[in-house]
């Protein structure tokens, strides 16, 4: 082979037959401004792979936060509204009750919807509304250069804990999932990551899962997942993610937390 | 549709009836520039009235709109003919997030615009809706002002009050007028200019240190003088206690 010229020209290779992965087309092909190697694109994606998959397009209401994500809806080629810091429980609470039938979800970080947005999320799986939650724990304020948030791990250093998280000053970290899990309106509360394929697929599962639910009116769903935050960590996207399986996974074990009962 | 039924201030103050909170109201008091479209009611019918008008206003401009009262108003028994319930309304809005159009855009509600230029055609935009309800909503009601000395005014449930007040000031031989802005925003400037010039004063009553009084002075640019009567803390003035504090002002002072 050494020496060949190999006669075949990218057309013969670019072709529908030959595709094995490509964006969904639900979501938008702009360039993104997260950082790179951020867990939020990957999240963006394969939820709207499920939209796209699923069909509902056209069928679908987001609501996004204040942080990172606050601009999702440059990406999400969906129907979104934006609320204000913290608020995206109460806005979503108000779009799913005037279109019941359609589906519903916040997309908020863990500073937007343990911190600010406690009280609405709490209240809003209390009251079991019918919508979807995407929770992405970072265990930092990751927008505003990397505050401690509640769910900063105990020990972790951040902006505003340089030395270290110490639950006798700041508190413990707050697991909200397990938290909520026991409310009789809450149907579904999982905890994912998208640090490895494996765990991209399974968070990707989750996702669907959920606006399965939805859809069968069960009542309140949280898939949180647990991310990296490259730039506040001040790591390399690899290290993050190595962070993230080896730190932050064993304080927040993936898996499912509370799941519907199935119906006979 | 927001409703304040206004309590003593400031803090957690009290629970009786006060106008503390029309600063806060009709001038922001949150964050940007922005304004709400403000509703006084001023009895029990119009407490129910305003909240279908509201609605509609609120739709009419994509803006929030508030029922500013107090609370008295809040607790207060009259007979009142509520309107009939109408079917929930069913209208596309070209604006709403309903689940993107098949054949359309997709839709984006949002406040948040990082660009100044960008932000600032906002702002221009807002203004230029604010402007237009100041040219279309102003809403108000006036009594006895055609052949008035005096001008009595107030809102809400003090416009009452020194409605009775005008009433005893009449039976006494003083010309007295009643102004009562309906739209604390946008507030009905051109009334104030007009008759300013034509009146030896003006009365302001308020359940507060003075708040809605300033918006009459600036409305009359000091074609006349301007006089204000308050209570505050959860204090309800009395039509006497106007009146005496009238004759205090005007009439013993001249």
């Amino acid at each position: 082979m050494a020496g060949e010229v190999l006669d075949v020209v990218a057309e013969d290779i670019v072709r529908p037959e030959n595709l094995v992965y490509r964006r969904p087309s639900t979501l938008l092909d702009v360039d993104m401004h997260y950082c790179p190697g951020c867990g939020h694109s990957t999240v963006h994606k394969i939820f709207m792979e499920v939209v796209e998959e699923m069909g509902i397009q056209h069928d679908i209401i987001g609501v996004a936060p204040v942080g990172c994500s606050v601009f999702a809806y440059n990406y999400m080629d969906i129907d979104m509204q934006q609320a204000a810091h913290g608020r995206a429980c109460a806005v979503a609470t108000g779009i799913k009750r005037m279109l019941p039938d359609k589906f519903v979800f916040t997309y908020q970080g863990d500073g937007d919807l343990a911190a600010i947005g406690g009280n609405e999320t709490l209240h809003a799986a209390n009251r079991g509304e019918n919508f979807l939650v995407i929770f992405i724990n970072n265990a930092i304020y990751g927008m505003t250069s990397g505050q401690m948030a509640p769910t900063t791990i105990d020990g972790m250093v951040t902006t505003t804990s340089p030395y270290g998280r110490d639950p006798k000053t700041m508190g413990y970290p707050l697991k909200f999932g397990d938290l909520i899990a026991p409310l009789p309106g809450v149907a579904y509360v999982t905890r994912q990551a998208v640090n490895t394929v494996q765990n991209v697929r399974r968070a990707k599962k989750a996702l669907q899962r959920a606006l399965e639910y939805q859809k069968q009116g069960l009542g309140f769903c949280l898939v949180e997942i647990v991310s990296n935050c490259p730039s506040n960590w001040k790591m390399t996207p690899v290290e993050s993610n190595k962070y993230v399986q080896n730190v932050l996974i064993p304080f927040y074990p993936l898996g499912d937390i509370k799941v519907p009962e199935v119906k006979k | 549709m927001l409703a304040n039924i206004n309590r003593g201030g400031p803090g957690l103050g009290t629970i009786q009836p006060a106008q503390g909170d029309y600063f806060q109201t009709t001038k922001g008091g949150g964050h940007g520039d922005y304004h709400l479209l403000v509703l006084a009611p001023y009895n029990v019918q119009e407490m129910a009235d305003f909240v279908k008008l509201g609605f509609d206003l609120a739709f009419k401009y994509r803006n929030p709109v508030m029922i500013l009262a107090d609370g008295a108003l809040g607790q207060m028994m009259e007979k009142v003919e509520l309107p009939p319930q109408l079917p929930r309304e069913n209208k596309e809005y070209p604006w709403a997030t309903t689940g993107k159009p098949k054949n359309g855009e997709r839709r984006i509600i949002t406040s948040l615009h990082i660009q100044p230029e960008k932000m600032e055609e906002i702002n221009l935009r807002l203004q230029r809706k604010y402007k237009q309800m100041e040219a279309e909503e102003v809403r108000y009601q006036t009594k006895n002002l055609e052949d008035a000395e005096y001008v009595f005014t107030a809102f809400g449930l003090v416009s009452r009050i020194a409605l009775k007040a005008m009433d005893i000031g009449r039976q006494k031989g003083y010309k007295i007028g009643w102004i009562r802005p309906i739209t604390l925003y946008p507030f009905p400037k051109k009334i104030y200019a007009e008759i300013a010039p034509k009146v030896k004063g003006i009365l302001d009553i308020e359940m507060n240190a003075g708040q809605m009084v300033e918006d009459v002075m600036l409305s009359v640019q000091g074609k006349t003088r301007v006089e204000f009567y308050g209570r505050m803390g959860g204090v309800v003035p009395t039509p006497d206690e106007i009146l005496e504090n009238f004759e205090k002002m005007f009439i013993k002072g001249e």
